[in-house]
């Protein structure tokens, strides 16, 4: 596809060969320009509308130039960025020596679907879109404040990821966006994907475990977290948002709480905490308390679990660490499965295998109620990194557990606070009592002013 | 008013049922024990008054600092490594202590060492921690327990098993010459201020504004409850029987309808968070003391390796710990924590007024 324009030329064999690059030499009787662009990457009406009309009705290419700058077209000096700016969905415009670029790129994914991994009861229930400006407009549409910033970024030397770092100028702390820019522009790699690798590449240490900031798919809670003067990062291609700082309490609190009345919000919230407190610790009391000190519980409980245990064989963290696994694999599998499997794949699991597990003397009774219920109250905590993590912290536990027994369990659960306690989210303690939280979604009167 | 100030004071208060305090009073209950514990809660009250008054002319700046300012480096060095020592001593004592006590009553089968080890390693990495961090642990874990050591304070004082006459016949010897040994021992629990060496660092103190009035307060009923809870429970003679007062006084409640239903336990769990919190928070202040002592060409070394630096001085310190339980027996250990209580009280004198004298100079200028 040989032109005249030896610019074009040039733009032409310094991109490989593909079938969607398509270049167009267009003459209306007065002038003639040559127009090239990725077909893939593009909205043909916009090219029709933007540029073939304008063309047709044009007398001369000074008539045509206002036309397509008026539509957002730019001229570009520098021949070497032209390549780029095809890739991202320009069409280039090629008249003699003066190149135009205008963007003409087709929107994929914009539509935001229903929520999938932080459903609220009542409240809002449609997520983030895949697509960046659909996500700044569902921003924009809640959050209608001057101060509102958006700072674009671009990471990933082969991806080109566009990131927009979005936050509040008269609330966020101006330390914390600066270490923001600084580390986005520190972030040296080829792809960036998702939401989550760019949380790591944002991490500082490489062995982390909780995670420092809140991915989030609902709009509501991104403009909530704008309102307490945190930073949102959107990424493009990404349905899923970055909200930063992020503390541990960020990762218990559900949207509901806020939609919900004070009373029940309150006893939801307590109940996450002991649910908390269960999944992390009761495998390990359960290993202290069968192993080390059954005279801990009264002694018709401790009967009634050794009584439920006298055809169990083996140490009880053996029995621990095989029920624990099953659970691990089975919410494993039915995380990959498709949809109409895995019913079965927990049926099978969860009611079968358990219970013959049970008649066959290879578990307590007990043990698989410990197990349901460390599985159960696992599921009750809303943001689903932190319930990844906290799913690890058992095992630590466990193994604690089984090397000092209660009092191993203890140290640990004080060595979890202190580990918690001495991370930091961008500067910003993890684990502190009273953060001091805006109140913006309530009036002054009732419930927390902190 | 900054709420940070009283978890180490509170955490001190609490600990006192670890250190044998219980025990030194006791065994001195017909002989100037409760002026002792009278003549304490004015000289603790005075001397936080006092030291609070001192530092918070200091904004941002630990004992050390004030020291660099004022004090002939001689003076200064030895005092800091002094008093780092004392620190260090102090969260060791509660480590092996603590650790003897819980294998006493909860695993008679575990070896003492390895128990130590492990305790003591999980104290020593939250002690590296930074200031602030040690701090918000603090309030953390007294945020968990208060309840259920407020709990086993009513539990013991609603149980039957309290005999109130005991405690009426102990009023009778309210006078007398108050005992050396219980005044080193009593004052221990209002001790918790000088943490606020290092502390005063990151938090502010502001004498006036600071509710100081709680502390004798709290530290009166701590006090009372730590001495007369036992005596009521076991009697004024019975009581010197025992070796761990509170672990039997505990072990003498049961909770009817609970999970648990041997209070010990919860008084053992309780006590253990407790007592981790006081080992981080000595073994914290140690290791900063200690790193304010370090020759300044090493201290970009220090500031580029904070979390190694302290991490190496403490865990030194616990070596030293496990190594003083080979050399001595729980009898050696009770007489030692009295000795150490009273060269405490005298150098906490000591650091108290220099520390004033030193403010009101300033304020002078």
């Amino acid at each position: 596809m040989q032109t005249d324009n030896l610019i074009i030329n040039r733009i032409m064999s310094s991109l490989a060969s593909s079938v969607d690059l398509e270049t167009k030499h267009l003459n209306n009787g007065k002038f003639e320009v040559e127009i090239v662009y990725l077909s893939s990457m593009i909205e043909h009406t916009q090219i029709n509308k933007n540029v073939s009309l304008p063309f047709l009705v044009s007398d001369s290419f000074e008539n045509f130039e206002h036309a397509i700058t008026s539509c957002g077209a730019e001229k570009v000096a520098d021949f070497s960025q032209i390549a780029s700016f095809l890739l991202q969905g320009y069409v280039v415009i090629g008249y003699f020596s003066d190149i135009y670029c205008l963007s003409v790129k087709r929107a994929l994914n914009n539509d935001p679907e229903e929520t999938k991994t932080e459903n609220t009861v009542i409240g809002p229930s449609k997520a983030f879109a895949e697509d960046l400006f659909t996500n700044l407009a569902l921003i924009r549409f809640r959050y209608k404040k001057r101060e509102l910033t958006v700072e674009p970024y671009e990471v990933g030397t082969s991806s080109k990821t566009k990131i927009l770092l979005a936050f509040d100028a008269s609330l966020a702390k101006p330390s914390m966006i600066e270490l923001v820019r600084d580390k986005l522009k520190a972030i040296d790699v080829d792809m960036l994907q998702a939401s989550g690798q760019l949380e790591k590449l944002l991490n500082d240490t490489n062995y982390s475990l909780f995670p420092t900031v809140l991915i989030t798919e609902r709009p509501d809670r991104a403009v909530l977290n704008l309102s307490h003067g945190k930073a949102v990062l959107l990424i493009e291609g990404a349905a899923f948002v970055i909200v930063l700082p992020a503390v541990f309490f960020d990762f218990m609190s559900a949207m509901d709480d806020l939609y919900q009345s004070f009373w029940i919000t309150r006893s939801l919230v307590f109940l996450r905490y002991v649910s908390l407190v269960i999944t992390v610790l009761l495998p390990a009391i359960y290993v202290s308390i069968v192993s080390y000190n059954p005279e801990l519980f009264r002694v018709q409980l401790t009967l009634s679990i050794s009584g439920s245990r006298s055809a169990v064989p083996y140490p009880s963290y053996v029995e621990v660490f095989i029920m624990l696994f099953m659970i691990e694999a089975l919410t494993e599998a039915s995380l990959r499965l498709p949809k109409f499997i895995g019913s079965t794949a927990t049926t099978v699991g969860g009611l079968i295998l358990g219970q013959a597990a049970q008649q066959a003397g290879l578990v307590s009774s007990i043990m698989i109620i410990i197990t349901s219920a460390v599985a159960i109250s696992n599921y009750v905590i809303p943001i689903n990194s932190m319930s990844f993590a906290m799913r690890f912290v058992k095992y630590v536990l466990i193994a604690f557990a089984s090397f000092f027994g209660i009092i191993g369990t203890s140290v640990g659960f004080f060595l979890l606070i202190s580990y918690l306690a001495s991370l930091r989210s961008f500067d910003e303690p993890y684990l502190k009592l009273f953060i001091g939280e805006k109140n913006v979604s309530y009036p002054e009167s009732e419930g927390d002013s902190t | 008013m900054n709420r940070y100030f009283y978890y180490p004071v509170i955490v001190c208060m609490l600990t006192n049922t670890i250190l044998f305090i219980p025990s030194i009073l006791i065994k001195n209950r017909f002989h100037g024990a409760i002026p002792a514990m009278v003549l304490s809660v004015i000289l603790g009250t005075l001397l936080a008054h006092l030291f609070t008054r001192g530092i918070m002319r200091f904004p941002g700046k630990g004992v050390p600092e004030v020291l660099a300012m004022y004090a002939p480096k001689w003076a200064r060095v030895s005092l800091l490594l002094f008093l780092s020592c004392m620190w260090f001593t102090a969260g060791g004592m509660v480590l092996v202590c603590y650790c003897r006590i819980l294998q006493r009553f909860v695993n008679p089968d575990f070896s003492i060492f390895i128990l130590i080890g492990f305790v003591g390693l999980v104290c020593a990495w939250s002690a590296s921690n930074d200031s602030k961090t040690v701090l918000y642990i603090n309030e953390i874990v007294i945020i968990l327990n208060l309840p259920f050591i407020g709990f086993i304070l009513f539990k013991a004082l609603a149980s039957q098993n309290m005999d109130w006459d005991a405690v009426r016949v102990m009023t009778h010897y309210s006078f007398g010459i108050p005992s050396w040994e219980s005044l080193a021992s009593a004052s221990h629990i209002f001790t918790g201020y000088v943490n606020w060496t290092i502390f005063n660092r990151n938090f502010q103190v502001d004498a006036k504004r600071q509710f100081l009035w709680l502390i004798p307060l709290v530290g009166t009923t701590v006090l009372i409850t730590t001495f007369f809870i036992p005596i009521g429970f076991h009697g004024t003679y019975g009581v010197d029987q025992l070796n761990y007062i509170w672990e039997s006084t505990a072990d003498s409640m049961r909770v009817e309808f609970g999970f648990i239903e041997r209070v010990l336990f919860i008084f053992l769990l309780l006590y253990l968070s407790i007592a981790m919190i006081y080992i981080m928070t000595t073994w914290h202040l140690g290791s900063e003391l200690m790193k304010s002592v370090v020759p300044r060409k090493m201290n970009p070394l220090l500031v580029n390796h904070a979390r190694w630096s302290s991490w190496i001085i403490i865990c030194f310190f616990a070596v030293i710990t496990e190594i003083s339980t080979w050399l001595f027996d729980e009898k050696k250990y009770m007489v030692l924590s009295s000795a150490w209580f009273q060269l405490r009280l005298i150098s906490e004198v000591v650091l108290v007024v220099v520390i004033y004298w030193i403010g009101k100079k300033k304020g002078k200028t």
